[in-house]
């Protein structure tokens, strides 16, 4: 068992599961790492139909399923998007005007690039096939006969691994024109993108893939009309995609009871900081956050939980408190006062300082602002300015204040949500570990250092 | 369809589709913004314009949410102030708070608002922001530190002056505004890039720190540089132009100038501005100062004297087509009074055969919903740098094809060619559309079958006018336009294109025109502000001028005819003076003077008057300006400007009878054309002694010779060395070469300097001693 901090050598097949199954009781890798169990390479094509790969797919081309009929069964799921929104996606995909004499779209958004997430780059390097597969049969939904699928800059050896999975599914003829002799066309590219975080947003990602500076588009025109090359595009996260398969193969109603109601199916969470076993857990939604901590190994040297981000750096922090007592799934978290974000869940150990760790966060979002428009430019870097000034023991009695001011003067009030992302951390630090502030800021010093000390 | 919403509890009407901020103006209901303006696209970044919608859970910014129907908007309610105020508090964190040392203080949109949204304390106690200054060129200062990232810069630049010439660089607070490497802003429309910036980030470089906006007055204008008729607003403080600007008509200019109108007025103290009546004795080789009566008195004994002695048939009076109607009226109305019919305002014409065509004979207005334009040797962005922005945002519908020997720079379907071989090509269109295609050049046969079936304008522009070729092109344009209903137009006409020539100052039968007065022998010249530098022949005119034995000049610079005047009356400038200029479309627009002559200068109009009187003739008793106008406006000056339904001769056959064009495109073995375009900053008395303007990569490159880079290859050149030129009458210059990709091949593109002809031009690299060119 390696741990690496960010799952880097985490293999599904091989991570004892069936014993942490067996001691949790919970089900795991039932969906996109599912085929994972088989103990082959899934990039190779041949190994992924040998699971039961592509035979969806194949299915509907056979068959002429009617688009109707396979949007009617994504709808019936309760899938929702898997990048941080929850949009459900059955809905989305019925705002791309069908008929139109105009070329339709389709991107995937594999451009994770907040802090916790890591979770599409296992897809893609897992189980590609899977990913590829979904957006076919999305293409064949909406009538798109091109595909992109924009992937994170930092993660070379993945664009490489999609760019030969993409060329074997095209030798294979489950892409390309007249796929399986359907009749229906459909083309996916990859694109490396450059590491830039604004870029996730979707409308900076298609700017980006326009060949432009990744900067968000005001809205309205939302991408459904006005998207790609300003025609009808629906862009969706890579795990969302990977779930259609299972879908389309085992029903809607298996996808919708694995989770909860309007949480159907299941979730990787991407499990870093202080844990034993870090990576990428797929379990049901509405799985107990104390069930997913035992799965990644429980705290790591038996440390005491102090906070975890469950959603991304973006989500508010919950205290251990209150997260120990929460489910995993949309609804829970909205509940107890976060959100389910992207999955990425980062736990906090009692050596953590708050102060510090918003430090770094607010940082990120200073360093990751497009600086388009006028709050989120100038505020996060003001938001910055006061958080390290406190870190650096040369904090203002009214600085708490003025940070919640400023934050909540950022959010709901930029192009896109990278303000509010920023904002978010800030209030919910402040909120919940408000005393260390404090304590910064009165003592001009980290209680944790005097602790170590 | 009108939808109906509710505006601070006010109901407005609003056309579906128009964004909140239209429908609030309207209304009558102002929303503070910096980002948006109403000539550029919607941005949304400033967020200024936040402003409260019912249902809606966040503020949403009134420039770019569209109004629906029923919806209702508070623009001042509590939340919607809140979020305006929260954009203000972060606009003002990272910008110097140092308002009276800054430039655009007392007409700075942020500093106006922030009276109304700001605080009167700052919470923020950071270190601010600092952003190098980037250096524009000679028009544009820069002041990046107070720039608030709004991008009206960046938009305009790619959507009005079609040039992305600034870029919104780097990502969140390190994000700047800059050009791309080290270039220079140089679209000659740069300047309203001051204009549109909401702060002092981007300031007037020849105006800065001269003056407070709250110390000038403003005086409405005219441009006195083309035949579009821009209307200017002239700043002034006291007597003097301090800066101009636009002054908004959404019929002619929209809210934009070019640069040349912009900055032509550092002219009026250049260094040869007249400041007094010159005057050189039989003995001497210098002017000398002399008073107004003296001078006067000696211009109506010369023009007497020399009447008498050699007839008033050798005299000749050339004036500049910048130059008023009244003026225009004057100087004709002595020409005439003095028995001599040798006037012109066609200064840049070589051949005069084929008669006339005034103005565009469309309105712009007309011009923007037209079909199909058909430009014929005319570069838009050096002769009228509004056509061009009307060309390249062109509704969907105009088509628009040009034949010429630079690129004209919007697309289209576009013939490079020497200006010999435009007339086949027009030709060949003209075929195309009389038999339907057929033709061999696919762009004639694609412009022919438009000219058929779409609504034409042809119009002509410098290059075509100044051509000696423009006689046959002429006869074949008025063919398309009797077959096919086009409209006839020539885009060159000066500032006072559509009114010159019915003021008369035009030779009527029996007067020579301005290419015969240059060799007709004649033995006194009176020059209307213009120099030789104005003139398509201006080796011969320094000829014709050295040869006579008298010459007199009136105008606002001296500097060109020094050498050869013996009288100067300085004049005032169109700045400095009342007067009427029509425009391209036949728009007479009257304006007032707006700044006083300097020194001794006067009005044009008040000298021509007292020189009629001095001379003794008719029609000069008169003492105001508004008693000249009466005695010309019968004349039917208020009507469009064009004559396109002149008598149209018989069409002769095209030289080649195969019904297809062949475009040669290797150099012509009989040497090289001049092309023609006349620089954008060489074009008048004017411009060309406005230093910043000359400063700029225009204005140095109208001193160069520009050919086609295969051209220059084939001379063993390259950019930068010495070329001879000459031509077959003995005529030569030299200047310094430069490739120019634009070009037809065969073309030479320069001041015509020494040379007397316009083909057969000979080219030849000069050796260069190493030691003298290093």
């Amino acid at each position: 068992m390696t741990r690496d901090g960010y799952g880097l050598e985490y293999r599904a097949g091989e991570n004892d599961k069936s014993e942490t199954k067996a001691k949790t009781g919970a089900m795991a890798d039932e969906v996109i790492f599912a085929p994972l169990k088989s103990g082959r390479d899934l990039t190779v094509l041949e190994n992924y139909r040998q699971t039961g790969g592509y035979s969806a797919l194949e299915k509907i081309l056979r068959e002429q399923t009617p688009p109707g009929e396979l949007l009617a069964a994504v709808k019936e799921s309760g899938l929702r998007g898997r990048g941080g929104a929850g949009f459900p996606t059955g809905l989305k995909w019925t705002f791309i005007p069908r008929g139109l004499p105009t070329e339709v779209y389709l991107v995937c958004n594999s451009d994770e690039g907040e802090p916790g997430t890591f979770k599409d780059r296992d897809i893609m390097r897992k189980n590609p096939h899977q990913l590829i597969e979904g957006m076919i049969i999305a293409a064949y939904i909406m009538g798109a006969n091109a595909g992109y699928n924009y992937i994170h800059g930092e993660i070379w050896e993945v664009y490489e691994l999609m760019e030969r999975a993409v060329a074997d599914a095209e030798a294979a003829g489950y892409l390309g024109e007249d796929i399986l002799g359907s009749g229906f066309s459909f083309r996916l590219h990859n694109h490396h993108g450059y590491g830039a975080y604004i870029c996730g947003e979707e409308t900076a990602l298609l700017e980006s893939l326009e060949g432009k500076k990744g900067q968000p588009r005001f809205k309205p025109p939302f991408p459904a009309s006005y998207g790609l090359y300003g025609k009808p595009t629906t862009i969706n996260n890579a795990e969302t995609f990977a779930c259609v398969p299972f879908i389309m193969r085992e029903g809607a109603e298996a996808f919708a009871e694995m989770g909860k109601p309007n949480n159907g199916g299941s979730k990787i969470f991407s499990v870093s900081g202080h844990v034993e076993k870090p990576g990428n857990y797929e379990v049901p939604l509405g799985t107990p956050f104390a069930e997913l901590l035992q799965m990644a190994g429980g705290m790591r040297n038996g440390a005491k939980l102090k906070a975890v981000i469950p959603g991304g750096s973006s989500v508010p922090v919950l205290p251990a408190e209150v997260i120990m007592q929460t489910d995993m799934d949309y609804d829970s978290l909205a509940k107890a006062g976060s959100m389910l974000g992207a999955g990425s869940v980062i736990v906090m150990d009692e050596s953590v300082c708050m102060v510090r760790a918003l430090m770094r966060l607010s940082y990120f979002y200073y360093e990751e602002s497009c600086g388009q428009c006028t709050p989120c430019r100038e505020g996060t870097g003001w938001l910055h300015k006061i958080v390290r000034r406190i870190e650096k023991g040369e904090g203002r009695e009214e600085d708490l204040d003025l940070l919640v001011s400023v934050s909540n003067r950022i959010d709901g009030r930029t192009i896109c949500a990278l303000g509010a992302a920023a904002a978010t951390p800030v209030r919910s630090f402040i909120k919940h570990f408000r005393g260390e502030f404090e304590h910064h800021i009165r003592k001009g010093e980290c209680p944790l250092d005097k602790k170590a000390a | 369809m009108e939808i109906s919403l509710e505006i601070n509890g006010k109901t407005a009407r609003a056309r579906e589709g128009r964004t909140i901020m239209e429908a609030a103006a309207a209304a009558g209901v102002h929303i503070p913004h910096f980002c948006w303006h109403k000539k550029l696209s919607i941005a949304a970044n400033c967020r200024m314009c936040l402003v409260e919608v019912a249902k809606s859970p966040k503020p949403l910014p009134a420039c770019a949410t569209p109004v629906v129907d029923g919806m209702v908007v508070r623009t001042d309610s509590p939340a919607a102030k809140k979020a305006q105020q929260g954009v203000m508090e972060f606009l003002l964190i990272n910008h110097p708070l140092d308002c009276p040392i800054c430039d655009q203080g007392g007409e700075c949109e942020l500093q106006d608002l922030a009276v109304g949204y700001g605080i009167s304390r700052s919470r923020y106690a950071e270190e601010k922001r600092v952003v190098f200054e980037k250096q524009l060129g000679p028009l544009i200062s820069t002041d990046m530190t107070r720039c608030i990232h709004c991008t009206r810069c960046v938009r305009f630049g790619r959507e009005v002056a079609g040039v992305m010439e600034l870029g919104l660089t780097g990502r969140g607070e390190h994000a700047e505004i800059m050009p791309f490497v080290e270039n220079t802003v140089d679209s000659e429309l740069s300047g309203n890039m001051i204009d549109v910036c909401p702060v002092g980030a981007l300031t007037s470089k020849p105006f800065r720190f001269s003056a407070r906006p709250w110390e000038l007055q403003t005086k409405p204008g005219i441009s006195a540089h083309d035949s579009w008729g821009s209307n200017l607003e002239l700043h002034c403080k006291g007597p003097t132009v301090m800066r101009v600007v636009p002054r908004e008509n959404e019929e002619i200019n929209e809210c934009w100038i070019s640069d040349r109108d912009r900055f032509s007025y550092l002219a009026l103290d250049a260094p040869d501005r007249g400041k007094s009546p010159m005057r050189r004795e039989e003995s001497s080789h210098r002017l000398s100062e002399s008073p107004w009566a003296t001078a006067l008195d000696s211009f109506a004994e010369t023009i007497r004297a020399l009447s008498g002695k050699y007839g008033a048939d050798k005299i000749g009076f050339l004036a500049s087509p910048n130059a008023t109607t009244e003026e225009l009226f004057l100087l004709q109305k002595i020409a005439r009074g003095v028995g001599c019919e040798n006037i012109d305002h066609r200064l840049r014409r070589r051949d005069f055969s084929g008669g006339e065509i005034n103005g565009y004979g469309i309105t712009v207005e007309q011009m923007r919903r037209r079909e199909h334009l058909l430009l014929v040797g005319a570069q838009p962005s050096a002769e009228l740098p509004l056509l061009a922005h009307l060309l390249r945002r062109r509704p969907r519908r105009l088509a628009l094809s040009s034949v010429g020997a630079a690129e004209c720079g919007a697309a289209g379907n576009h013939i490079l060619a020497r200006p010999s071989q435009w007339s086949g090509i027009l030709e060949s269109v003209l075929r195309a559309a009389q038999s339907g295609g057929g033709e061999k050049n696919e762009t004639a046969a694609a412009a022919g079958k438009k000219l058929a079936g779409k609504e034409t304008s042809i119009l002509f522009g410098g290059g075509a006018v100044q051509s000696p070729h423009y006689p046959a092109l002429l006869e074949i344009a008025r063919a398309m336009s009797r077959e096919f209903g086009a409209t006839l137009g020539v885009l060159c006409g000066g500032a006072n294109g559509g009114g010159a020539a019915k003021t008369g100052a035009m030779p009527r039968a029996g007067g020579m025109n301005t290419a015969e007065m240059l060799r007709g022998g004649l033995r006194a010249f009176v020059l209307f502000q213009c120099e030789p530098e104005d003139f398509a022949e201006r080796a011969l005119l320094s000829r014709a001028l050295g040869e006579a034995e008298y010459v007199a000049a009136i105008g606002a610079h001296s500097g060109g005819l020094r050498d050869c005047a013996r009288l100067f009356l300085p004049a005032a400038a169109a700045a400095e003076t009342e007067g009427t200029f029509i425009n391209g479309e036949g728009r007479a627009q009257t304006f007032a003077a707006a700044a006083r002559p300097p020194g001794l200068a006067r009005e044009g109009w008040k000298i021509l008057r007292v020189l009629g009187e001095k001379l003794g003739l008719d029609g000069f008793d008169f003492s105001t300006f508004a008693e000249i106008r009466p005695q010309f406006v019968g004349e039917d000056f208020y009507n469009g400007g064009g004559d396109g339904a002149a008598a149209v001769s018989k069409k002769k056959n095209g030289a080649d009878d195969s019904g297809g064009l062949e475009l040669d495109f290797a150099p012509a073995n009989n040497g090289l054309e001049l092309a023609f375009a006349p620089a954008i900053y060489d074009a008048d008395m004017l411009t060309r002694r406005s230093p910043a303007l000359q400063k700029t990569a225009s204005g140095k490159n109208a001193a160069l010779a520009q050919m086609h880079p295969e051209d220059l290859r084939a001379l063993g050149a390259e950019d930068g060395d010495w070329i001879r030129f000459s031509d077959s009458e003995g005529g030569a210059m030299e200047a310094a070469a430069k490739a120019n990709p634009a070009l037809a091949r065969g073309v030479l593109l320069a001041r015509c300097g020494g040379l007397f002809g316009a083909e057969n031009i000979t080219a030849e690299k000069m050796q260069m001693d190493k030691a003298a060119s290093g």
